[in-house]
């Protein structure tokens, strides 16, 4: 016990050593490891079946885009959970936020479609983040004003974006060529796949141009906490919010501010969607990106560089999980749903292993 | 303490390789035939069954090799149609409108494979696009509700807002109107997402709702969530109308009857083509004439249909293949 | 070391028991007994090892090495369970009494042998614990919730849950800390009682004072280690001080001027606020609900001026508005609704109004904030030890280079910081809560007094911080004070109050009802003012 305590003990705080990445995420194998036994109930080997996980995942450009597709819009909503939880919120409404912010870009292209490049694309990009920042904006100002519980409020907000989203795609922009319920293609001008190179480095994937911003934007943010004292603030009252007000930290505003940047990175997936990949709003084009940003943010214990990896690894169990179905006989799709639960409960459990072993610093005096 | 988790996995994990099944792939002659299935997923006892059931029934009869998949979401259907495509499966069957996209993608990169989407038309050559005439079919159910209400008031449920199931509903009503032009039709969609075929709970509570308003019978188009109406419908004992499979089964003395609409036929038949080497790429419109769809009888309803009813029916069946009566189509309408 | 009491009956027996915490030993081979009948006082400083000696007794560690001998017979103490099976009872720090229930109800909860569906409110039961009561001359008003009753009497009631368990040997861990002096008084009259009837009693405390008065031997902690068992008349308090610091303590003396500076520092007119705006929400999560209860029943009336170099003592039973003064000097605005606007009120810093200031703004002035609650009003618990230096002074312009927060310059200055006012252990990079509470406290006192401040809002400075510490707080506060600046001073000890102020006023139910001068000064006679037995 000694020597991990020690370990544990110097790796306690952020840091982006391997070290702590693999502490952080031993919660994410242990789940996946108890998940994979799981499949010898019905008689599958477990190594096999990891191996079509990761031959899934990795195994042509194609397959390594489409994880990474998924990798990019897990990253949005990690950071969005994460930022609001490092503010001391939790936000469960990603999914609302991404939708608007998904439903506000193409209402956009739709009103002004003749917008000439490249202010399009500012144009487009601002909406869509608008969009989504004032989706977040609401349950923030009633949580700080009105002391109303944003969980619930988040939760109300994804259904009434739902609701408000489908009308508008069915019933107001819907696309004539189809029957399904997406939206009308947006015209090329508000769309980078023409001059994307990430995707033509996955051929045929949905991979796209938002994944550098992914990745651009988690390390702002992990710049943002460590170095700017508005991240300093934000930490503060989270944590703290009694001492944050003795502090003079204007703990509402920053409420706010959290939320508001909160659905700021929840857009980034609607924004991946949207304008990187399919050009129209496609119902159901998120598998529940909020919801599995909340695992993502909660495996890397909200660290900005550390929901890079874990969005990567949810992004390729999520796309291993389908793929399951495909390659063996006895697992089905819904694999895929106990595995995200057992990996949750795999990052429960080393949370609680953590908190064991720091037991003995504090209890002494 | 991690140091010994690691240990312990690496050597459990090492263990397991040991048993690793070196199953090589059997070389066979057989047709290899891929089936996606829509989110509903295959025990949606509707829709989706009908597909499986009618692919199920070619893998016995025909002696071909059948592999079907699930979409966990939107973003996966291509990726099983292409995984598919490159494992050089013989025909990729599609199952729902929402495999459009993806098959039209698919099938145009992969020429040679042979592609069938349900419910929805691509036009590529390798492709064969299986349509039904719905409002046909809900036209005769429609009929038949108004036959058997005594308080002059009916019930839709359809699942999702989307124009197919407007199709059903403007079928239904016609078939209503038809029969008795005062009836009053209660009209409601459980939700608007993906997850209304998927919602019995809430299928349940609208129709209560519809029942307590004086509803004898609901006509249900909702895919997975129709159970819920059939518990209210036991509950309340009063009638609802399945659709798609022949759902008589699921409450009996319950259900009135199903619409259906015979996917399983047009499912078997495809792959039967296939293997006659008869295949055709093309939109196939499967109606009332040629039993795409109907209305199904069988020992669990015969009870609750009287022979004059069934007469009744019949007749409008007849004329509705012969072109005497003109069932109005939303598709059409609004185009 | 013990084998000069032989000639006692030992009880307990300690021998070479260790504790290791991680890679520091919370206890290194302490051995000492305790006799039968008397009362055995352990001192040491903070983190000493005190407190964990006595929580491996009851149970709640296990000691590493090392073995315990009662009556002789050797034992094993693995829960408190086993504990109670020895005869075993701690009252500790915090009472753990149920708020919602009656006094009575409270000692019945606690029962030997219950089953699960008797029912506890039985009249042989009530009988008993009535006569145990009176077998120890406990008064007790029965009937009244645990909420309702000064923390005096709500001691009594946890000491009587464990007499009627018939325990025999009472551990009590700073007991007298959130007494007032006359409570204290009674408290130890209490003890000599317990001590009379045959009762084993072992104190853990920081009040040398105390010990000298009621314990018959005392063992002295330092560093993990136990330096050894003394009969008490054996040492004055400034030896037993000494053993425990291992140097000589000199409690540095005022030098008190006649108010050194005519100059109104800090000043409070007619503050006038006609409900607590704060209970029942968060910000009150620190002291217990029954607390917030009694606050909301009266109003405020906040009234007095600070003298720069002055230092102004505020005493008062807790919960009598003593926090929402702090708050109230602290965010302004938070209390605009409860202010009584029509009399004028005035808040006036260094002559600017800071009646409708943000709390932002009073921070940018040289101000120095003891919070009364370190761990959860004046730091981040999980934080880092120098991101917690910067707390409240985080806008400062000089933390920062090109717009970001310079840490490398934190780092060096808290280490720094830190070195001077001797906390332990001598890094900066721990979370703020794995500190022992006197370290906390001189982090706090030394990231507060590094701005060198003109007005400094003491509460509670030294609360549950061990002699070494309290001297050196002590003495920064003076060279502050002589440095010009104001000191407001709230303190529930009355020893602090009295060696430091220049005035003392008496908060009770919201209101200053007292005012003495330091020629005034009489500890009973403001524990009456506290204490409302004294108009």
């Amino acid at each position: 016990m000694n020597p991990s305590n020690l370990f544990l003990k110097k790796t306690s705080h952020i840091s982006s050593s391997f070290l702590y990445f693999l502490r952080t995420s031993s919660g994410f194998f242990i789940g996946l490891f108890f998940a994979l036994l799981l499949t010898l109930i019905v008689g599958e080997n477990p190594v096999h079946i990891f191996l079509i996980i990761m031959k899934s995942a990795f195994g042509s450009a194609y397959d390594l885009g489409l994880t990474l597709f998924y990798t990019t819009s897990l990253i949005f909503t990690g950071l969005s959970v994460a930022i609001a939880f490092r503010g001391g919120l939790f936000n469960i409404g990603a999914e609302g936020q991404l939708t608007m912010s998904a439903l506000g870009m193409v209402g956009f292209a739709y009103l002004f479609p003749e917008i000439p490049r490249p202010f399009s694309y500012v144009a487009i990009f601002l909406v869509g983040s608008l969009c989504g920042a004032v989706w977040a904006f609401i349950p923030g100002y009633l949580k700080a004003f009105r002391d109303s519980h944003e969980v619930i409020v988040t939760m109300m907000l994804n259904f009434v974006a739902a609701g408000i989203s489908s009308y508008v795609i069915v019933n107001v922009i819907p696309n004539q060529q189809s029957q399904n319920p997406e939206s009308f293609i947006i015209s090329d001008s508000f769309r980078t796949n023409h001059f994307d190179f990430i995707n033509t480095l996955f051929p045929d994937s949905p991979a796209n141009l938002f994944l550098l911003l992914a990745i651009f934007t988690a390390i702002m943010l992990y710049l943002f906490f460590e170095k700017t004292l508005l991240g300093y603030e934000l930490k503060v009252s989270g944590e703290n919010p009694l001492a944050a007000e003795r502090a003079g930290i204007p703990v509402k505003k920053m409420m706010i501010i959290a939320m508001v940047l909160s659905g700021l990175f929840a857009s980034g997936s609607g924004m991946n969607e949207v304008m990187g990949f399919s050009g129209q709003f496609k119902m159901g084009f998120s598998p529940e990106f909020g919801f599995i940003g909340i695992a993502v943010a909660l495996m890397s214990n909200n660290n900005p560089l550390g929901i890079m990896v874990s969005a990567f690894l949810m992004g390729a169990l999520h796309k291993g999980a389908s793929d399951l179905d495909f390659e063996t006989e006895t697992i089905t799709r819904d694999f895929s749903k106990i595995l995200q639960a057992m990996i949750i409960f795999g990052v429960g459990f080393q949370y609680y292993l953590n908190k064991k072993f720091f037991r003995g610093e504090n209890g002494s005096h | 303490m991690f140091r010994a988790n690691l240990l312990g996995f690496l050597s459990i994990f090492s263990l397991f390789l040991f048993f690793m099944p070196f199953n090589t792939l059997l070389a066979t002659e057989r047709l290899k035939i891929g089936l996606v299935l829509d989110k509903g997923g295959k025990d949606d006892k509707s829709f989706n069954s009908a597909a499986f059931e009618g692919a199920s029934l070619a893998e016995k009869q025909l002696g071909i090799e059948l592999k079907y998949v699930e979409a966990t979401d939107v973003n996966s259907l291509e990726n099983l149609h292409r995984q598919f495509a490159k494992k050089n499966y013989d025909l990729i069957i599609g199952v729902g409108f929402a495999q459009v996209d993806a098959v039209k993608k698919i099938s145009s990169q992969f020429p040679k494979v042979k592609f069938a989407i349900v419910d929805g038309e691509v036009t590529n050559p390798n492709v064969k696009s299986l349509l039904f005439e719905e409002h046909q079919g809900s036209f005769l159910v429609g009929a038949l509700a108004a036959m058997k209400t005594k308080t002059g008031k009916v019930g839709y449920i359809g699942g999702m807002d989307i124009p197919l199931i407007r199709r059903f509903s403007k079928g239904y009503i016609a078939g209503i109107k038809y029969v008795s032009p005062k009836t009053q039709i209660l009209e409601n969609y459980i939700g608007v997402s993906g997850e209304a075929w998927n919602n019995p709970a809430k299928a349940k509570e609208l129709a209560l709702n519809q029942y307590n308003q004086g509803v004898e019978v609901i006509f249900v188009a909702a895919g997975a969530s129709n159970s819920g109406v059939f518990d209210a419908a036991e509950e309340k004992k009063k009638l609802a109308i399945g659709v798609d499979s022949n759902q008589n089964w699921i409450k009996p003395g319950f259900i009135l009857t199903s619409m259906l609409k015979r996917v399983d036929r047009a499912v078997f038949s495809t792959i039967e083509d296939l293997k006659n080497s008869k295949f055709l790429a093309g939109s196939q419109r499967y109606g009332l004439k040629d039993k795409g769809v109907d209305y199904s009888l069988d020992k669990y309803n015969e009870k609750l249909i009287s022979n004059e009813e069934r007469k009744k029916l019949e007749t409008i069946k007849e004329d509705i293949i012969k072109g005497k009566i003109q069932v109005p189509d939303y598709y059409l309408e609004k185009k | 070391m013990a084998s000069s009491f032989v000639q006692k009956k030992p009880l307990i027996e300690l021998k070479q028991v260790s504790k290791k915490f991680g890679t520091r030993w919370a206890n290194e081979e302490v051995s000492f007994v305790v006799n039968k009948g008397q009362i055995h006082g352990l001192i040491g400083e903070n983190g000493a090892g005190k407190s964990t000696i006595m929580k491996i007794l009851f149970g709640l560690y296990q000691a590493d090495q090392g073995d315990i001998f009662i009556n002789s017979a050797k034992v094993n103490i693995r829960s408190p369970l086993d504990a109670f099976k020895h005869k075993i009872g701690m009252v500790h720090q915090h009472f753990m009494l149920s708020p919602a229930h009656t006094a009575l109800e409270n000692i019945l909860l606690i029962q030997d042998h219950q089953r699960p569906f008797e029912i506890y409110s039985q009249a042989t039961k009530i009988e008993k614990i009535k006569a145990k009561a009176k077998e120890f001359n406990f008064e007790i008003p029965w009937n009244k919730k645990v909420s309702e009753l000064p923390v005096g009497i709500q001691q009594r009631i946890e000491i009587l849950k464990l007499l009627n368990l018939e325990h025999e040997i009472l551990i009590f861990d700073e007991p007298t800390a959130v007494l007032t002096p006359l409570e204290i008084e009674e408290f130890l009259n209490q003890l000599q009682q317990l001590k009379q009837k045959g009762k084993t009693i072992i104190l853990i405390t920081h009040k040398l004072k105390e010990v000298k008065k009621v314990c018959d031997l005392v063992t002295v902690f330092k560093k993990g280690r136990c330096l050894g068992t003394f009969p008490t008349e054996s040492l004055s308090e400034a030896q037993m001080a000494e053993l425990m610091v291992g140097r000589h303590v000199a409690f540095q003396k005022r030098n008190f001027r006649k108010f050194p500076s005519a100059n109104i520092l800090l000043r409070l007119k007619n503050i006038l606020l006609k409900k607590n705006p704060t209970s029942g929400s968060s910000s009150n999560a620190f002291t217990n609900e029954g607390k917030t209860e009694k606050e909301n029943k009266f109003h405020f009336n906040f009234n007095f001026d600070l003298l720069q170099g002055e230092i102004l003592g505020i005493a008062g039973i807790e919960g009598n508005g003593q926090n929402e003064l702090i708050d109230f000097l602290l965010n302004p605005t938070k209390y605009k609704r409860y202010l009584d606007s029509s009399q004028a009120p005035e808040y006036q810093l260094t002559g600017d109004s800071f009646l409708t200031k943000s709390s932002q703004k009073i921070r940018e002035k040289a101000l120095a904030i003891f919070p009364e609650d370190r761990l959860h009003l004046g730091s981040i618990p999980s934080m880092r030890a120098f991101e917690n230096f910067i707390l409240g002074y985080q806008r400062k312009r000089s933390w920062q280079q090109g717009g970001l927060l310079s840490w490398k310059k934190i780092k060096e200055i808290s280490q720094e910081r830190f070195n001077t006012f001797q906390v332990e252990p001598k890094i900066n990079n721990l979370s703020f809560n794995s500190y022992s509470g006197g370290n906390q406290q001189k982090m706090v006192v030394a990231r507060e007094l590094f701005h060198s401040p003109d007005f400094i809002l003491a509460a509670h400075p030294t609360r549950g911080v061990d002699i070494g510490a309290i001297e050196l707080i002590h003495e920064q506060l003076i060279q502050a004070q002589e440095r010009g600046a104001g000191i407001l001073l709230i303190s529930s000890e009355l020893d602090e109050l009295t060696k430091l102020s220049d005035r003392i006023l008496v908060i009770r139910e919201g209101k200053f009802v007292k005012s003495f001068i330091r020629s005034e000064f009489d500890e009973c006679e403001i524990g009456e003012y506290m204490l409302g037995t004294k108009e």
